[in-house]
């Protein structure tokens, strides 16, 4: 009778032991899984601009049916430049932590007169000089209309960003300059 | 003794220098502010910095508008921290500035079909200040000639040539424009 309470006791003890070890191994697994996913995910590199409309307003243009990029990117766009970017339209050389966003709007015309309508998308250029180091130091991403989480950008349209802006290589990657 | 006689000499043309100086800095100072006095206070100074202000919203104006021949081309409409603040609640604090900001457009051959900015056409600034502008809904109204800060288009005019359109936007606090998220 003694060496069965023993017993059973010595199970009790291997059980909670067993319980134990069991926890911690599913809790190693899920720390691991999350670090992988965050690993795994690279669109994360470039957030979401929060607040942008804010910022300095660079210029504008409107591209209209006659221009083939009209199905895209047609319609009035207006680029934003947060202070650090504001310093690299002054300088020339966009410090990290330059921030770019182009904000593509639809068109409403009537009677000559054209007036803004939905948000097609925004485009945003992150200055990360290590982090970015392959695409001119630039991320590159795009939301959809008035998403904040709706990416547009891969990894390959990514290169395709950096393909054609790395034409302005001595205007550090960018197209646009400031309009006074 | 010519000694002594020129030391007094000295002493007296310092005291004398001195007195000269302090009665044209006095005059100086009093002409100064007689200039800041006599300048009329109603007058909208120019907008410094405007440019790196909120961007409110933007219209084009084509060349089938009636408008064209006048004031054709793209404008923006710009905030100061206190016209935002009017633009959340609909009541204008004091010190909002409002900026209208009127560009030519161009097109470009090489790349047809895309419209962009061209040369500044004017710039229209509203400014709050109830008690100085009580006559015009508390908004001094002023436009300046295409990059000028000085060249100034309103001046007297502004209850014809502006607060009679705004009044129309008196539940709006007199302004037309709606912030675009």
């Amino acid at each position: 009778m003694k060496i069965r309470i023993y017993k059973n006791a010595r199970k009790l003890i291997s059980f909670a032991g067993r319980r134990r070890v069991i926890f911690l191994a599913l809790a190693a697994a899920c720390i691991l899984t999350w670090s992988l996913s965050l690993w795994a995910k690279p669109n994360d590199a470039v957030p979401y601009p929060a607040g942008y409309r804010l910022w300095a307003h660079v210029r504008s243009a409107l591209i209209g049916p006659k221009n083939p990029a009209f199905e895209n990117s047609g319609g009035i766009h207006h680029i934003y430049a947060n202070e650090k970017a504001m310093e690299g339209y002054r300088d020339g050389r966009f410090p990290d932590g330059s921030v770019l966003v182009a904000d593509f709007l639809e068109t409403r015309e009537s009677e000559g007169v054209t007036i803004e309508g939905p948000r097609r998308r925004i485009d945003v250029m992150v200055k990360d000089s290590k982090r970015f180091a392959a695409t001119g130091g630039w991320g590159f991403e795009q939301f959809r209309g008035d998403s904040q989480t709706d990416r547009l950008v891969t990894a390959e349209t990514a290169a395709t960003c950096f393909a054609c802006h790395s034409k302005q290589k001595e205007r550090d990657s960018v197209f646009s300059v400031f309009r006074k | 003794m010519p000694i002594h006689d020129n030391t007094v000499k000295l002493i007296s043309s310092a005291k004398w220098r001195k007195g000269v100086f302090l009665a044209l800095a006095v005059t100086c100072v009093m002409a100064w502010s007689l200039s800041l006095w006599a300048m009329p206070n109603d007058e909208i100074p120019y907008p410094t910095g405007y440019r790196q202000w909120t961007h409110v919203k933007s219209t084009i104006i084509g060349p089938k508008s009636s408008l064209y021949q006048q004031i054709g081309g793209i404008q923006h409409i710009y905030a100061n921290e206190k016209g935002m603040e009017g633009y959340r609640t609909g009541r204008f604090p004091e010190g909002s500035i409002l900026i209208y900001d009127f560009l030519k457009t161009e097109e470009n051959d090489n790349n047809p079909g895309v419209v962009s900015e061209g040369a500044r056409r004017f710039t229209s600034v509203m400014v709050k200040d109830s008690k100085r502008y009580a006559a015009t809904g508390g908004w001094g109204f002023e436009e300046f000639r295409g990059d000028s800060q000085t060249d100034r288009m309103i001046g007297a005019d502004a209850p014809t040539k502006c607060y009679g359109c705004h009044t129309s936007q008196k539940e709006r606090d007199f302004v037309f424009s709606s912030y675009r998220k």
